[in-house]
């Protein structure tokens, strides 16, 4: 593990450790958060989310980088389909751990890796909240939180969850030796949200990631860029897909499709977020109580990523323009 | 990272059929940070890969 990672680790740590327990300031703008990472309504309808508490719970709980549901994507259709088994590395305060665990049914499983345990109480506790109130059958109704409607939801199941404290990138996790050795190569899908450029061993944590899914496997990764000419769409992802194929063409790579179950839940559609409604109204007065509504940055100094992204994959702060420089040319 | 970074780690890492997505706005993302979205994919292994059955030339007798 290279020099200094202790300290980045404790960096981020005690940053998302604190936001845990603040619970959020509460004044964040949770409809644009959604909005900019790519959560919407289509997904939430897909994941039988409804009611608005639920949904402002959610996003208000929410660290990461994006949203590694949104479509489209290769195998969509294919990835988060009932009884698959998906690991969220990272996983924060659980948001997308709930949303995987709706998607995936109660014959699948969700497992969350955080580093911060404050983190992984919170998305535990969220998970487990969820799943009571799917087994009740129930859910406060789109007209605000705590009014007491109810409305179904419609036989919902949701997956069984279970959460661990350990840090991605320590090159254990799921070898043989490894917390989690007894879950290598079991899963169909891993997420990985806003995480990876808080890890300060790269390789590591790729590798981690690898050794978890079953051959086969979906990895769904979200994360900050540096990106000084730019990162969004029609920014040049095409160009450098492009010449990733070539170089694996070169390298004798071959494409390979997953084999996982090629149904799709009826009635419900292979693309999911990046429908244009998104959350209509968040209000900040809703039910937000366990997790924090933002990452927290985390001072630089390291050999992380960490100092130019600000933590939790937000992408708040900045690089320095010959970090810049590097990191960009290829 | 630089999104061609990200790329080269998942190749190096062994994943196939990687590819960026896109990226997004993220809404506290300063000037030089963006979000980006990938997906990859854990290569079967050789017994489990499907080969496209190509037409085979029979060996003259």
């Amino acid at each position: 593990m290279p020099t200094g990672s202790r300290g980045v680790r404790d960096q981020v740590q005690a940053s998302y450790a604190e936001y845990a327990r603040k619970g959020g300031d509460g004044t964040g703008n949770l409809e644009e958060r959604a909005t900019s990472w790519g959560y919407g309504r289509a997904l939430f309808e897909e994941a039988g989310l409804r009611d608005e508490a639920t949904l402002a719970t959610i996003m208000a709980a929410a660290c990461g980088g994006g949203c590694p549901f949104a479509a489209p994507f290769p195998a969509r259709a294919q990835t988060f389909v009932p009884g698959q088994r998906v690991v969220d590395l990272g996983c924060g305060a659980g948001h997308d751990c709930l949303l995987a665990a709706r998607l995936v049914g109660a014959k699948g499983l969700v497992v969350g890796v955080d580093l911060t345990p404050e983190m992984v109480a919170a998305a535990a506790a969220a998970c487990a909240e969820d799943a009571a109130r799917a087994r009740s059958g129930t859910a406060n109704s789109s007209t605000g939180s705590n009014h007491g409607d109810k409305v179904a939801l419609g036989g919902l199941e949701v997956a069984p969850s279970e959460f661990h404290v350990a840090a991605l990138d320590d090159g254990t996790l799921f070898s043989s030796c490894g917390p989690l050795a007894h879950l290598a190569g079991t899963f169909d899908v891993a997420l990985s949200n806003g995480v990876l450029n808080l890890c300060d061993d790269k390789p590591a944590a790729f590798a981690a990631v690898f050794r978890a899914l079953k051959p086969g496997g979906v990895f769904l990764l979200c994360d900050v860029c540096v990106a000084p000419r730019g990162c969004g769409e029609g920014d040049g992802a095409e160009e450098e897909n492009e010449k990733e194929e070539a170089k694996a063409a070169d390298e004798g790579a071959e494409a390979v499709t997953a084999t996982v179950p090629q149904q799709w839940p009826p009635g419900k559609k292979a693309e999911g977020s990046n429908a244009k409604p998104l959350l209509a109204s968040l209000s900040s007065s809703s039910s937000v109580s366990s997790s924090p509504p933002l990452p927290p940055s985390v001072s630089s100094g390291s050999a992380a990523d960490t100092k130019s992204t600000g933590g939790g994959g937000d992408g708040g702060g900045a690089a320095s323009s010959a970090e810049l420089g590097d990191a960009w040319s290829n | 990272m630089a999104p061609v970074e990200y790329l080269a780690q998942l190749r190096t890492a062994g994943f196939s059929g990687v590819q960026r997505l896109g990226g997004f706005t993220n809404f506290v993302t300063s000037s030089t940070t963006r979000g980006a979205r990938f997906v990859a994919t854990k290569p079967l292994a050789p017994a489990e890969q499907v080969v496209a059955a190509a037409p085979s030339e029979k060996a003259p007798m």
